[in-house]
């Protein structure tokens, strides 16, 4: 469980610092400048993702959306750690209680990422 | 060895499973996480607090675990560690949806954080309980004094 929860943030944060590493180095070759400009407003967390998703897969390539993109990950990866948390407990270790608590968590924090 | 740490020569104890092992260095400590219904009433508070003052409440969650659950300093430090991301995106989500985070400053201070945060868990296998509380107690001061500054000069302005 531990080894598991350590794979997915530490995959998480280096993928994370990865894409934004990328986007400042394209930025600065791109413009000479390591200023981003750009806002994102009126979407919930997972319509950023998928917003920022659907401009990559139509080859939009931009330094922004690699930056959307690895703030997106850092963001995404303690849900993906709950998650994780939420089907280990459950199928692995049919340990009931604690599936019962890391899902109550997985709702909450589910439930806050589809504010807006 | 320090006053406070209760050396062991095997992880389990009486309270069977609720007690873990923390591997330090050459030592193994047992403990128990006492009190958890207190811990989690307090640990609302801290999400509260958290989410109001955009601090991510891990000096909270650590004054919780020491005083409350009874947890050694690194078990401590490390559990808020490993909590302080899902606090933290609880509370961000809302930030993000208001349109109040901005992905251009956002980006630096997350690879300054991501890196600085490396070299501390690097720093803090190394370092003895002792040590770790010290240092937690030096940065609560400075988060203290610096809060309440901020909060005084704001109510004068």
């Amino acid at each position: 469980m531990e080894s598991l929860v350590g794979y997915i943030l530490l995959t998480g944060v280096l993928l994370s610092v990865a894409l934004l590493s990328v986007s400042f180095v394209w930025r600065w070759a791109r413009v000479g400048s390591l200023r981003f400009e750009h806002s994102i407003v009126g979407m919930n967390f997972f319509e950023f993702i998928s917003f920022t998703l659907r401009q990559m897969a139509s080859r939009a390539f931009r330094p922004r959306l690699f930056l959307n993109m690895g703030v997106g990950v850092l963001m995404l990866t303690p849900f993906v750690r709950v998650l994780a948390s939420v089907v280990y407990f459950a199928f692995v270790e049919h340990n009931w209680k604690y599936t019962l608590f890391t899902a109550f968590v997985l709702s909450v924090l589910t439930y806050s990422l589809f504010l807006r | 060895m320090r006053a406070g740490d209760r050396l062991a020569t095997k992880t389990s104890s009486p309270a069977g499973s609720n007690c873990k092992g923390a591997t330090m260095v050459q030592q193994t400590i047992a403990y128990h996480g006492a009190r958890a219904y207190l811990g989690g009433p307090l640990m609302f508070g801290a999400g509260l607090i958290a989410g109001l003052l955009g601090i991510g409440a891990g000096a909270l969650k650590v004054l919780i675990h020491d005083l409350v659950m009874g947890l050694p300093p690194k078990v401590s430090t490390t559990t808020s560690n490993l909590i302080i991301g899902v606090t933290a995106l609880a509370g961000t989500s809302v930030y993000l949806a208001a349109g109040m985070i901005d992905p251009g400053l956002a980006a630096p201070v997350i690879l300054g954080v991501v890196f600085g945060a490396f070299m501390g868990t690097r720093l803090l296998v190394r370092l003895t309980n002792q040590a770790v509380r010290h240092i937690f107690l030096g940065v609560l001061l400075v988060l203290g004094v610096e809060m309440i500054i901020r909060g005084i000069w704001r109510i004068g302005g």
